[in-house]
């Protein structure tokens, strides 16, 4: 009989029940995971009698549809306690046996690096406990973060893995966790570190649930922002398989406002109108046993194809062109398979491998130029994941993981990554029906049209080794002890190829000269008239290298005070990187203490107040490397024509060559120091509410400091050069200055849970600031300018992610309010002939002239809209077989609020420039058994 | 009584600076946002304008400050940046401890980050905009100024009072700015790049304050190449082709607009090392 038969036989139909109950309420439950490759959470509980005292060596079995292999068992220490380690997420059965008694039956829910905690006490025989409660005040740690399982995710319109983490307090839009940038968010699946990695993507219906840990991150963690763990499917003893189609077609946008936007559907005095755009999605999962109770298998595949033809506007698009530019289409692939292995109780094993193949054709979607200067990509990536888990004993388990990634992504020319489509080059120059690869490409300033060719053929290669070794042990000295020692080992390489067809780009211009009228061809005389800059660009091949390796111990101490747990922590990092030819560019080695605090106020896992300190580094970042590389290689130079000479013989701007750009072989490693103060209590068994603050500065981040410059007291001109032999030439030194900080404050409260068993619920508001200096460093005068309101700063931020469940019906709905995003006035430099001048803090602009201490914040407006999921079963519950069909409806509400406003100092200042998509509607099915 | 004008503190009275630069220092142009071995002078107020939608801003802003000389006594250099930040620096009961001298000064507070080129200079031949301007201070904020210099002030005689002195500025009756079309002419214009000024900045009968007076003749510019010109540059030969100037009268538009041209400020300043 399969193990969940066996459960639910002896459990019944009220306890199948109460198990989807739990692992609808953990669906939501802030996750704890371990560490950085942490895959497996664990049980652990107290024993004790009607007395309250504990109780020693009862017999404690826990098993489960997600445990490959026997079920697992302990014995109460002295203290009552119990620990069962590695389990894989998922709802499990906890047995607890004293003596001759009845069994004592309890359900616990595990996630990914979770502790799922109980109490038992041996006169409550009834099944009737829903643990998710203890789990969700976490009586054993000081993390922060949301684990959003794929149940849930399945009640909304959420289809990528890569929109969870914005759905999570303390995210401020994207994956800017707390402070951190997007860049400095770790991105994991299945443990496997795939940041920066080539854009690896999975089958959405492949992940088991995504951990967004926000903050309070243990030793295992080393991240200056936030960690995203994605979990995969496992298979299991069942069969089971689901395929799902997703649609969308123009005419599921509403078109019914006008506006001058791009995106505004109706233009105004305009008789055309968008192609029959559109995307689909299609996916299939299939999981199940090779072998029962010892090898499973999960294998998920997805095709997504988008396709949005342009508007046709100015120049090619209107009379008397009336050319309708290719489509941009984006097509990607994802493949992911898993293998999972148990051949003995103490041994686990895990493969699993990935792939995503992806294509974009006219990728500019401009109408100022045509298909054949275009630009196309193609990407190839992958990785695979193998781990080994051995359990020595219940006390003590090692971990062995191992991965491999592998990328390749080109952008370049259409005609030269992709194929062109011809479409109406017949109304110009032969030139443009043909693609010639080598041919260079003009922009004509006068209209702003591209021709010829597409930008920068780019090739990135990188590859990634990790090597993760960890051993768990369960101790007692003073009260328990769960310690994790590990090493955290990884090699990467990143190789570059930069192309520039025909070595050069021209910059035409001859006054009134339209199209290909103002285009200059220095062999032709009778075009000299329309010559005017050139840049000379070189080809580019480098390779750069990466080692780091972090020694990491963490220990969770339930001290003899039963309220109290400790958790301190350390990890020693070393990362250095070298750039082609072996020479060594940054050498770090960091010190990252950690100590978090919970206190169980009550003693019940009720009520919990938790403190933490931690301090994150940055050991390793092969940026600085591939930009001394390609500085060295590639000299930049632009030169203006000289009607004279007829030849582009005046200088305008060099960047690049040797010498012109260091880095600072005394930079400090960045780092961030981060205080996190989190107060929990579950309001009911199933339902919890919290409060966190979290402060953080990320110190040190690395800067471009420009070095040859000499600024005006406004930093609006260039008054001279340090090295008068190079003038206009850019010399960069790229460091990580003291001033160049991030602050952050936030304070978050949260409603997490389950009102009802068909009601799932998560809203929080947030109100944060993220500020500093950051950036400036390309003019020091204008240095004072960049303190201020960070680029990710959001004021406010309140979202509802929840979801009712009838019968046959399901509506889900996410409904997110946020302050707007802070821009900053720019003003005319006369050094670049721009708007690249400030005049006020980052996220301000100055009021009159009059004032010149006057300034105010200057925001887009503040943005709200739902997105709405109903679904139908239409098939009877009965039959097993789940056929469900689905309305998605984005921006129910049609909110047209300004995203973009321009913030040059121009007559066009703070009109419009973006707006929010227009209300749309996607549909879709899926089938499951 | 002298015309009533903002204060301006001037710090090196006597043209040295009365400040004392930090040990060993070294103005480094790249890194140091002003020359700690010099003391910007200190403004009272800025020009003030109205703004209204749609409409360019107005203002009736005088280029003009009374001078109270300030002898800092070796007080480290630009570490006073404001009028309260003197008052402190001295150990003053307050501002009114440091009177004006009753000498107007023609300073003209401009943008910071306008572009000034000397005659003939542009942006285009490579000029900066730098080295006309002058730096100063008020309420701690960096400030730039065009050096005009002493305005003269003359008793004016049966009364108490003080007037301006101004020098003469010369403008052609007739311009022809058409090279192609020699008879096509318009009325001069002060500023358009033929005045002619009476005194220059280094002459005893200078002024910043300019009366208009218009010569009857007609010269040749053309904007596009005003190298070219050809015209009167000094009053003798302005007086050699009218021996009778007369002075500027306001045309009815200008009458109606409220705007008078009769006199003008023409600052004269010096290059100073950018």
């Amino acid at each position: 009989m399969r193990k969940r038969d066996q459960m639910e036989a002896r459990l019944g139909k009220r306890m199948r029940l109460l198990m989807l109950t739990v692992q609808a309420v953990l669906a939501l439950s802030p996750a704890l995971a371990l560490a950085v490759g942490e895959q497996l959470g664990r049980i652990k509980g107290r024993v004790i009698d009607d007395q309250g005292q504990p109780v020693a060596g009862a017999t404690v079995t826990v098993e489960g549809a997600a445990l490959i292999g026997e079920p697992r068992q302990v014995k109460t220490d002295a203290r009552g306690r119990f620990l069962i380690q590695r389990l894989a997420p998922g709802p499990y059965q906890v047995k607890v046996v004293v003596g001759e008694e009845q069994p004592l039956l309890r359900n616990a829910s595990v996630q990914a690096g979770d502790t799922a905690s109980l109490r038992i006490k041996t006169t409550e025989v009834e099944v009737m406990e829903i643990t998710g409660m203890a789990l969700s005040t976490q009586a054993d740690a000081a993390q922060t973060g949301v684990a959003v399982d794929a149940k849930t995710l399945n009640k909304t319109v959420i289809r990528y893995f890569g929109s969870v983490p914005a759905n999570v307090p303390g995210v401020t839009g994207g994956s800017n966790i707390k402070g951190g940038t997007g860049r400095n968010t770790r991105w994991l699946v299945d443990g496997l570190d795939i940041t920066g990695r080539g854009g690896n993507v999975m089958p959405f219906d492949s992940v088991k649930s995504v951990d967004v840990v926000t903050g309070g991150g243990e030793a295992q963690y080393n991240a200056l922002g936030g960690v995203v763990n994605t979990m995969t499917a496992d298979g299991s003893d069942e069969w089971t398989a689901k395929a799902s189609l997703y649609l969308v077609r123009a005419w599921m946008f509403d078109r019914t406002k006008a506006g001058t936007l791009a995106n505004s559907f109706e233009q105004p005095f305009s008789t055309t109108r968008p192609g029959r755009g559109g995307n689909y999605l299609a996916a299939l999962r299939v999981g199940g046993p090779i072998i029962k109770d010892k090898f499973w298998f999960d294998a998920a595949y997805k095709l997504l194809q988008n396709v949005e033809p342009p508007f046709m506007a100015s120049p090619l698009g209107v009379p008397p062109y009336n050319i309708q530019h290719p489509s941009y289409k984006y097509t990607t692939q994802g493949a992911r398979a898993k293998l999972q292995y148990a051949p003995t109780l103490r041994h686990r094993l895990r493969l699993s491998a990935n792939t995503s193949p992806a294509a974009w054709d006219n990728a500019d979607r401009s109408n100022s130029r045509l298909a054949v200067a275009e630009t196309g990509a193609a990407r190839s990536s992958g990785f695979v994941i193998g781990a080994w888990d051995y359990l020595l004993s219940e006390d003590i388990t090692t971990t062995l993981q191992v991965g491999v990634t592998g990328s390749r992504q080109r952008w370049g020319p259409q005609g030269r990554v992709r194929s062109v489509d011809f479409t109406g080059c017949e109304l110009f120059s032969p030139k443009n029906c043909v693609y010639d690869p080598h041919r260079a490409q003009h922009t004509n300033l006068v209209d702003g049209t591209r021709w010829y060719q597409g930008g920068e053929d780019s090739i990135t290669s990188q590859r990634g080794f990790q090597f993760d070794p960890s051993v768990s042990i369960h101790g007692r000295y003073y009260g328990t002890h769960d310690i994790k020692i590990g090493i955290q080992a990884s090699a990467d390489s990143n190789n570059v190829t930069k192309e520039t067809p025909g070595g050069y780009t021209y910059q035409d211009r001859k006054p009134g000269a339209k199209l290909e009228d103002g285009l200059c061809d220095p062999d032709n005389p009778a075009t000299w008239d329309a010559c005017y800059r050139r840049t000379e660009v070189p080809s580019v091949d480098t390779t750069q290298t990466g080692y780091q390796a972090g020694l990491y111990i963490q220990d969770r101490w339930w001290t003899p005070l039963e309220w109290l747990h400790v958790m301190p922590g350390i990890r020693l990092d070393y990362g250095t990187t070298y750039a082609s030819g072996g020479e060594q560019v940054t050498s770090f080695l960091g010190f990252g203490p950690r100590l978090g605090l919970a206190f169980d106020i009550t003693g019940d896992g009720r009520n919990v107040i938790s403190a933490y300190y931690g301090r994150h580094t940055e050991p390793m970042n092969l940026r600085a490397a591939q930009r001394l590389d390609e500085s060295r290689v590639q000299t930049v130079s632009t030169w203006q024509w000289d009607s004279n000479t007829a030849a582009f013989d005046t200088l305008v701007s060099k960047s690049g060559g040797e010498g012109n750009f260091s880095v600072d072989p005394n930079a400090k490693m960045p780092h961030s120091d981060e205080i996190t103060l989190v107060a929990r209590r579950a309001l009911s068994p199933s339902l919890t509410a919290s409060a966190e603050y979290t402060y953080k500065k990320i110190s040190n981040r690395w800067a471009t400091v420009e070095i040859n410059r000499i600024w005006d007291p406004t930093g609006s001109r260039i008054v001279g050069w340090v090295d008068p032999q190079k003038q206009g030439q850019t010399v960069s030194f790229y460091t990580t200055p003291d001033d160049n900080h991030t602050n952050y404050h936030g304070a978050s409260v949260t409603l997490n849970g389950h009102p009802t068993p068909r009601l799932r619920f998560l809203g929080f508001y947030t109100l944060s600031w993220t500020y500093g200096p950051g950036g400036g460093y390309g003019n020091l005068r204008q240095r004072r300018f960049f303190d201020g309101y960070l680029g990710h700063d959001v004021r406010h931020q309140f979202r509802v992610i929840t979801s009712y469940d009838l019968d046959y019906l399901s509506f889900g709905a996410i409904a997110h309010y946020r302050s707007g995003s802070n821009r900053t006035k720019r003003f005319y430099q006369q050094s670049s002939g721009g708007y690249g001048l400030r005049r006020s803090p980052n996220g301000t602009l100055p009021l009159t002239p009059n004032d010149i201490s006057g300034v105010t914040e200057f925001r887009t407006p503040d943005t709200f809209h739902i997105d709405l999921r109903a679904s139908i079963q239409v098939l009877p519950v009965k039959l097993g077989h789940k056929l469900r069909l689905h309305l998605d409806i984005f921006n129910l509400l049609n909110m047209r609020t300004a995203t973009g406003i321009a913030t040059a100092d121009r007559s066009n200042f703070g009109q419009v420039t973006g707006r929010q998509t227009p209300r749309n509607f996607r549909i879709g099915m899926d089938y499951e058994f | 009584p002298v015309p009533s004008a903002p204060k301006a503190y001037v710090l090196d009275p006597a043209g040295v600076a009365t400040c004392s630069p930090p040990a060993n220092y070294v103005y480094d142009p790249r890194l140091d946002e002003v020359n700690f071995a010099e003391q910007g002078n200190v403004f009272t107020k800025l020009p003030s304008a109205k703004y209204a939608e749609g409409a360019l801003p107005s203002s009736k802003y005088a280029p003009v400050v009374s001078r109270a000389p300030v002898d800092l006594g070796g007080a480290a250099c630009q570490r006073v940046k404001s009028e309260n930040g003197l008052v402190q620096a001295l150990g003053l009961a307050g501002p009114a401890d440091l009177p004006a001298d009753g000498q107007l000064l023609a300073w003209l507070v401009i943008d910071p980050a306008a572009a000034v080129y000397p005659l003939g200079q542009s942006e285009k031949a490579g000029h900066s905009g730098l080295g006309l301007q002058r730096w100063g201070w008020l309420d701690r904020y960096l400030l730039a100024y065009l050096d005009g210099g002493p305005i003269p002030t003359a008793p004016v005689p049966n009364t108490m009072s003080t007037q301006l002195l101004a020098q003469k500025l010369y403008i052609p009756s007739l311009v022809a700015t058409d090279p192609a079309d020699p008879s096509k002419t318009s009325p001069g214009q002060v500023g358009a790049g033929y005045d002619v000024l009476q005194f220059m900045r280094n002459e005893p009968g200078y002024s910043p304050l300019c009366e208009v007076w218009r010569y009857n003749a007609t010269v040749a510019f053309d904007p596009d190449r005003p190298e070219l010109y050809q015209g009167p540059k000094d009053e003798t030969s302005v007086l050699a082709m009218d021996p009778a100037p007369t002075r500027y009268l306001p045309t009815p538009q200008e009458e109606l607009s409220g705007f008078d041209r009769r006199y003008v400020y023409c600052l004269q300043v010096v290059q100073q090392v950018p």
